[in-house]
């Protein structure tokens, strides 16, 4: 065994222990702990400003419950591991405050008629690459259209934005819809996510 | 309205912005149309195209130099290249990760801290790491600004470009775009300008990327570690950084994001702690213009 072996192992034990020390709730562990979770969360405070505390609160909590239900294994170091814990765990909570209110719309046609009977596969069924790769096929100005209609934006906002008459807009939202819908039966057809 | 009227709104329909009127109109409409409401249901399903991103675990991967699990390589330097949202969120997980690999450089403001003051423990460095980490990175590095001297500037940026490239290319590799630039700002000490001139305040770049402020120092004392005051043109307290290390190539590293400071001139005075001893060391002189 060479030198950088026993080194790694040894960094393996003083992991372990810092987990195990963490979990018991001594100080030292917990205010190394935090103050790595500080560090480590500071890029993301900008973005995350009105509900900051709460963030790093959450944050603290799935990283005691990972660490409590022994995920980590000891594939990178403690400080790593929990340094990428910290960075999804905030660009989860980015994601969930920027995205439209698509569980909203979810709910929203329950109940309102005919339009609530169709219903759409969700997109979490189906191979997460196919939905990427037709967004990646559909032209630029059709996804800067719909980033603004995701955003929120009124068609009135989008005509006075983009500067075209709604008309105009309405129908070139109508082209961008029928052709992301034709990319994606094209790639269906095409098998997983090849284009034919 | 006609269905074809109704189809048109009905992006609009869901992000919830027709007038109550419009809404009113679509809604009854939808109630007795069963075409219109198959148009619903595929405009929801190419909202859902549209919303696309790349996963969370898989910027967080691309960010610490890892293939991205769960999505082709490919397709995810695909749309970072033409994602603004991607873009931005895998810039703030670098960032993360530089603080990771780099724990003397210093934040403005200082990390918030959950509980009281905790005892982190500190690893020795060896060396200029955030450069290496921003060489392999493939950035650019930008020693623009007032330097302390010409020599000492090619010196730096020598020194950047010897650094071997990382791991972390391999997603460049795979066909994503290339990595933002980092900017490095060289910042020398206002007690090396000649008697007599005034301080020339080295101005913060314009860049997308907060610069690291490396700031020189020729003084040869050694403290426990370094504190940094920012204050404003009148003397104003703006903010402070405890337990800065130097780094053993003489600079302070000090990481300054974007949008910390409002337009103007600071002075950022530097302060060696030696257990209860703070002695004043060197002074630097900072700018940002207005949209910088």
């Amino acid at each position: 065994m060479v030198a950088e072996d026993y080194r790694m192992i040894s960094m393996a034990i003083d992991d372990r222990d810092m987990v195990d020390r963490f979990l018991r709730g001594e100080s030292e562990a917990v205010g190394t702990v935090d103050g790595w979770i500080s560090r480590a969360a500071w890029p993301y405070q900008r973005r995350l400003a009105d509900r900051w505390d709460d963030v790093l609160q959450d944050v603290r909590l799935e990283v005691t419950r990972l660490l409590g239900q022994g995920k980590f294994r000891g594939e990178s170091s403690l400080r790593t591991y929990l340094w990428r814990v910290v960075s999804h765990t905030c660009l989860d909570q980015i994601r969930a405050q920027s995205k439209w209110k698509w569980a909203d719309l979810e709910t929203l046609d329950q109940g309102d008629g005919p339009a609530a009977a169709v219903h759409v596969p969700a997109s979490n069924r189906e191979d997460r690459d196919l939905l990427l790769r037709v967004l990646q096929r559909v032209p630029q100005d059709c996804r800067e259209m719909w980033r603004m209609i995701l955003a929120g934006l009124s068609y009135k906002e989008m005509s006075a934005r983009l500067n075209v008459a709604e008309g105009t807009l309405r129908v070139r939202v109508l082209r961008c819809r029928e052709k992301a819908a034709s990319l994606r039966r094209t790639l269906l057809e095409g098998g997983k996510g090849q284009p034919t | 309205m006609t269905c074809d009227q109704a189809i048109e709104l009905l992006p609009w329909y869901l992000n919830r912005t027709l007038d109550a009127g419009e809404r009113a109109q679509v809604q009854e409409h939808l109630e007795t149309c069963g075409p219109c409401g198959t148009a619903l249901a595929e405009t929801r399903q190419a909202a859902s195209v549209f919303a696309r991103h790349v996963p969370t675990a898989g910027l967080v991967a691309i960010a610490w130099g890892e293939p991205p699990a769960g999505i082709d390589p490919v397709l995810a330097g695909e749309h970072l290249a033409s994602c603004p949202e991607c873009a931005a969120e895998l810039e703030l997980a670098r960032m993360s990760r530089r603080l990771e690999e780099e724990d003397n450089v210093a934040v403005f403001p200082p990390a918030r801290k959950l509980t009281a003051v905790p005892a982190v423990a500190r690893r020795s460095t060896g060396g200029w790491r955030a450069a290496a980490l921003a060489a392999s990175l493939g950035g650019l590095v930008a020693a623009s600004g007032w330097v302390y001297s010409a020599r000492d500037a090619r010196q730096l940026a020598d020194r950047l470009a010897a650094q071997p490239p990382a791991a972390s290319t391999q997603v460049a590799q795979a066909g994503a775009p290339a990595p933002q630039a980092v900017t490095f700002l060289n910042v020398a000490p206002d007690q090396a300008v000649e008697r007599g001139k005034a301080a020339e305040p080295a101005e913060l770049p314009a860049a997308a990327s907060p610069p690291v402020l490396a700031l020189v120092t020729s003084g040869t004392g050694v403290y426990d570690e370094y504190q940094i005051e920012v204050r404003d043109e009148r003397g104003v307290l703006v903010t402070t950084a405890p337990g800065i290390q130097k780094d053993p190539n003489g600079f302070y590293p000090v990481l300054l994001p974007r949008g910390t400071l409002k337009p103007g001139t600071y002075r950022l005075h530097v302060f060696g702690v030696a257990g209860s001893r703070r002695e004043p060391l060197e002074t630097y002189t900072i700018q940002k213009r207005q949209g910088g």
